[in-house]
């Protein structure tokens, strides 16, 4: 059961029309368009505060395009929320992983898969009775071997299974895209060709957008790539283009004429997410603390006037489009 | 319109006190994330404390000195022990200095008793003068507060804006961890503000003992009023908590004076219409 | 995280190897000592229903006071619950609770005052609530943390204002007392023993349902939004409407335990609804333990109490209680609740320690 109906054929699983994004002053992502195929591998590259998490940011519904707009098979998406988009059929992990800590693996996978099922407002029933629930979520911890670590608080978890972790919340949803940010990010030699696995053994339909630094880890999973740098798109091609193309070579071994920083800007680094100057896109970076340590302050993750609408919540309304049958 | 006037400038008075009040609460917010609910209660010590030492020693001067400094100092030493002690987690430091309020109330109490008590400016502050332009009698004392609080606004304007430690400060509500990767002590910029923070309460709370009163139950009050600036102007900004005070002291006295039945309530509104249109306030960023 | 804390349960200790430690007794020592720890695993049960089963008997039999006092402890658990509901486990922390109470509690009595009848007043307290929590969530929810508290402080605050300003409905600091409680057919609560009954049965619904609640997959949603909000979204989660939900729910039965609590008290006036109250059942959470559902109920019970019994003692009582919150978000941020299970985790492990001692033979 995948989120939606099957797309048409011939439609970009996700497409990107000049998008772009400024944070008052700077411009984090300009002029970005992209067309990704169904069941591509595409990569997304470049060096640190190219905009890439920012990209992520604007596809997924964290951040609203200042102008520009994304499309989903088809159906354009720019003006829909976070959650929306999950519904359609869009998943997402996240650089700085963004796992429940204090929650067991089991309640973490359970949380995901009754996301995007009616189930989720359940008020009377146990959650642990729903016995098909708990299978799915044993049966993907078993798939990426976390079987053992059900009971386990994700606290308790090495780096490397929570990157794992990471992927599996998003595979719960059964998305038809997955938005991939770092997720080999300080992973050990070891650790990273876990990841490379459970990253090729990915169902084939599903369209992987991946955003890495690690050379290796790209090609074993991805075709085809984008190179980004200061927030615009450089070249989009093959990875054999890419890697012969003039501009990247310059972009990353510093030619003559290269503009490259001597010290990178804080951009794609762990501490920060957005530009500079301005607040980063993503709120309370720290937030996976301590169970007393209180959630982001604002509801929204930027909250310029598109965000500020009219209150969200309100009566229930009917199940989100491309719900489950 | 005589009335509007003098109401008007009550208003500004009131906003005068709320501003000293909510400035330090939310710059302690903005650098340090720390949501000091006790900070109601540092100003009605201050005030009581301002009570006792000008009743003791009969100069104004000296009663507002000293609650400055012992307020300071107590923001210092409670910023050095039980902020340090938790490490930044945020809910815990607002549920601590909750406690924190129950403990000085009721000291307050023991040590000063349940009636309240007024603070009376000396000589030419006590009486009143005629306004030019409107030939409106205001009362002298509040011509002085909100004389002082100008001042105390500009002066805390230009340490922000011109100074080097303002920037730093400035620097600090945007982004802590890079102020540190600077190099700067920021351990020593956050007893700075927390000090400074508690210092204004205290002054402010002599202030207010004024025209006000020192009460039990007046830190509640202001508190009440200090968290509706800080959502008006957001949370950690400084020329944030101008704007809410003037709009906060302005609205509670118009409010008192021509719909006293629901004045308090009248607080609300402009809250919850920031709420609707703006929710990181007025002149709030989106934090970090 | 789990440093000590875990057994580490299900791993059959090497028989031959681990000493069992320093600072364990030996020898016969040992034995007495396992045994009594694994006795007191079975005595939890029982000592809590002893407790219970008192608590009951006062309730029912005692005089006016004694069961006054444990009406009251029911009254603010329902309030507490609530609370915790909406803090410990949405994360969403109200520091405007009492407000609420009051609200239930003066709807009842105003509509008295107007001359409803008794069961059309408790409606007007309900729907006084419900309407407010439906109205006042649009707003809350926009906010999360601080903010989140600092707004429901605000609202609590509005409401005592109300109560206190507006005399023509409030009658100010008098307050309104109550006369006529309402009855159905044999079943009138202006009887005590079936007022007692009935707040005892109230209680026992609403904390059955907070139970059933929490842990339902709503109350799993909420523990992901206060968890990783962003997360929440991003699975599918509308998390504005769960927040909001919760925060009805909270709102509702606060109202409820503010009918109640004029029943009990038959009298409702503005100091019910000022900060220090709201103040005072943030701290029966937190001391009870916040996100445990059950903790508050001790912690409402544990205040009460202070208040109450306390305060002829003491009269800096209101110190203790602020010293005892900050004692508690020091040194024991999971309050009562948590202690017990730490507590009980300790036992574990030293059990599994002493029965890992090389020539200790399980016995029955």
């Amino acid at each position: 059961m995948t989120a939606g109906p099957s797309p048409p054929a011939g439609l970009p699983a996700l497409a990107a029309d000049h998008l772009c994004r400024r944070f008052r002053g700077v411009t984090a992502v300009a002029d970005v368009s992209l067309r990704v195929a169904a069941g591509a591998r595409f990569g997304i590259i470049g060096p640190n505060g190219a905009g890439k998490t920012t990209l992520f940011n604007l596809l997924s519904g964290e951040l609203r395009p200042t102008t520009g707009s994304v499309a989903l098979f088809g159906r354009d998406i720019t003006r829909l929320r976070t959650y929306r988009r999950a519904a359609l059929g869009l998943g997402r992990t996240f650089q700085i992983t963004r796992i429940f800590s204090d929650l067991t693996v089991l309640e973490n996978l359970t949380l995901a898969l009754h996301g995007l099922s009616p189930s989720k407002l359940s008020l009377l029933r146990p959650w642990r009775s729903y016995r098909a629930m708990t299978a799915e979520a044993t049966e993907l911890a078993a798939s990426f071997g976390l079987a053992q670590r059900l009971a386990a608080p994700a606290s308790d978890l090495s780096h490397g299974e929570v990157r794992e972790l990471e992927v599996l919340l998003a595979l719960a949803l059964k998305p038809r895209v997955l938005l991939l940010d770092e997720p080999a990010a300080g992973l050990s030699p070891a650790e990273r060709v876990d990841i490379q696995a459970l990253l090729t053994s990915l169902p084939a339909e599903l369209t992987l957008i991946m955003i890495e630094h690690d050379i290796d880890v790209l090609r074993g999973v991805v075709d085809s790539a984008a190179v980004l740098h200061l927030g615009s798109l450089v070249v989009q091609g093959t990875m054999r283009d890419i890697q012969n193309d003039e501009r990247v070579r310059e972009l990353y071994l510093g030619g003559a004429g290269s503009r490259a920083p001597a010290i990178p800007p804080p951009g794609d680094s762990p501490l920060d997410a957005g530009p500079p100057e301005a607040g980063p896109p993503e709120v309370g970076m720290a937030e996976a603390g301590p169970p007393e340590a209180s959630p982001p302050e604002v509801g929204t993750a930027d909250a310029g006037p598109p965000e500020a609408g009219p209150p969200e919540a309100g009566p229930p309304e009917a199940a989100p489009a491309g719900g489950k049958p | 319109m005589q009335q509007f006037i003098a109401q008007t400038l009550n208003g500004l008075t009131l906003a005068g006190i709320i501003f000293l009040v909510s400035s330090g609460f939310t710059l302690v917010f903005g650098v340090m994330r720390v949501t000091n609910l006790s900070h109601g209660a540092v100003y009605l010590l201050g005030g009581y404390i301002g009570y006792s030492v000008i009743t003791a020693t009969h100069n104004f001067l000296y009663g507002l000195a000293a609650a400055s400094l012992a307020m300071g100092l107590f923001g210092l030493l409670l910023e050095r022990t039980l902020i340090t002690w938790l490490k930044g987690n945020e809910m815990s430091e607002l549920l601590a200095t909750l406690g924190l309020i129950y403990v000085i109330d009721d000291i307050s109490l023991a040590i000063w008793g349940g009636s309240p008590l007024t603070i009376n400016l000396p000589g030419v502050l006590g009486g009143s003068s005629t306004l030019p332009i409107s030939g409106i009698i205001y009362p002298n004392d509040r011509i002085f507060i909100l004389a002082v609080s100008i001042v105390i606004a500009l002066g805390l304007y230009y340490l922000l804006r011109r100074t080097r430690i303002g920037a730093i400060i400035r620097a600090g509500v945007d982004d802590r961890e890079m102020v540190g990767a600077l190099g700067i002590n920021v351990r020593r910029v956050f007893s700075l503000v927390f000090t400074l923070g508690a210092l204004l309460a205290g002054f402010a709370g002599v202030l207010g003992g004024t025209v006000l009163g020192v009460y039990t139950g007046g830190d509640s009050d202001i508190l009440l009023f200090a968290l509706a600036v800080v959502i008006i102007g957001g949370l950690g900004s400084f020329e944030g908590a101008i704007v809410g005070s003037l709009i906060i002291g302005l609205i509670e006295t118009y409010g008192t004076a021509y719909f006293p039945a629901v004045a308090y309530s009248i607080l609300f509104i402009p809250v919850i219409v920031i709420l609707l249109v703006k929710p990181e306030g007025l002149l709030g960023k989106v934090n970090r | 995280m789990t440093a000590g804390g875990q057994a580490p349960a299900g791993r059959a200790p090497a028989v031959e190897a681990q000493p069992a430690g320093p600072g364990l007794p030996a020898g016969r020592g040992a034995r007495l000592a396992l045994t009594a720890l694994r006795e007191s695993r079975r005595f939890g049960g029982p000592v809590a229903a002893v407790a219970v089963g008192i608590a009951l008997v006062l309730l029912l039999q005692g005089n006016g006071f004694t069961s006054t006092l444990i009406l009251d402890m029911l009254v603010y658990a329902i309030a507490a619950m609530s609370l915790d509901f909406l803090g410990g486990y949405a994360g969403l922390i109200s520091l405007g609770q009492a407000g609420f109470l009051g609200v239930g509690a003066y709807g009842v009595a105003i509509a008295e005052v107007h001359f409803f009848s008794p069961w059309a007043a408790v409606g007007v307290g309900l729907g006084a609530a419900l309407v407010l929590g439906l109205a006042l969530g649009i707003v809350a929810v926009r906010v999360r943390g601080v903010s989140f508290v600092i707004i429901t402080l605000a609202m609590g605050q509005v409401l005592w204002g109300l109560a206190f300003q507006w005399v023509g409905l409030s009658e100010g600091d008098n307050g309104i007392p109550l006369t006529i409680l309402p009855s159905i057919g044999p079943f009138d609560l202006n009887d005590p023993l079936t007022l007692r009954i009935t707040v005892l049965a109230v209680f026992a619904v609403v904390a059955l349902l907070l139970v059933t609640l929490v842990h339902s997959p709503f109350g799993l949603s909420l523990r992901g939004v206060r968890s990783n909000e962003t997360r929440m979204a991003a699975l599918g989660y509308r998390t504005g409407l769960h927040c909001y939900l919760a925060w009805v729910i909270a709102v509702f039965f606060t109202g409820v335990a503010g009918v109640l609590y004029i029943f009990v008290n038959q009298l409702i006036s503005p100091a019910t609804m000022a900060f220090s109250q709201d103040g005072l059942l943030v701290i029966m959470v937190v001391l009870g333990g916040l996100g445990s559902i059950w903790g508050p109920a001790l912690g409402a019970v544990v205040i009460v109490l202070f208040q109450q019994e306390l305060s002829i003692y003491l009269e800096r009582w209101q110190t203790v209680m602020g010293l005892t919150l900050i004692a508690v978000v020091l040194f024991s941020p999971g309050g009562l609740w948590g202690l017990v299970r730490a507590a009980g985790r300790r036992r574990d492990a030293l059990i599994t320690r002493l029965e890992a001692r090389p020539g200790k033979r399980d016995g029955p």
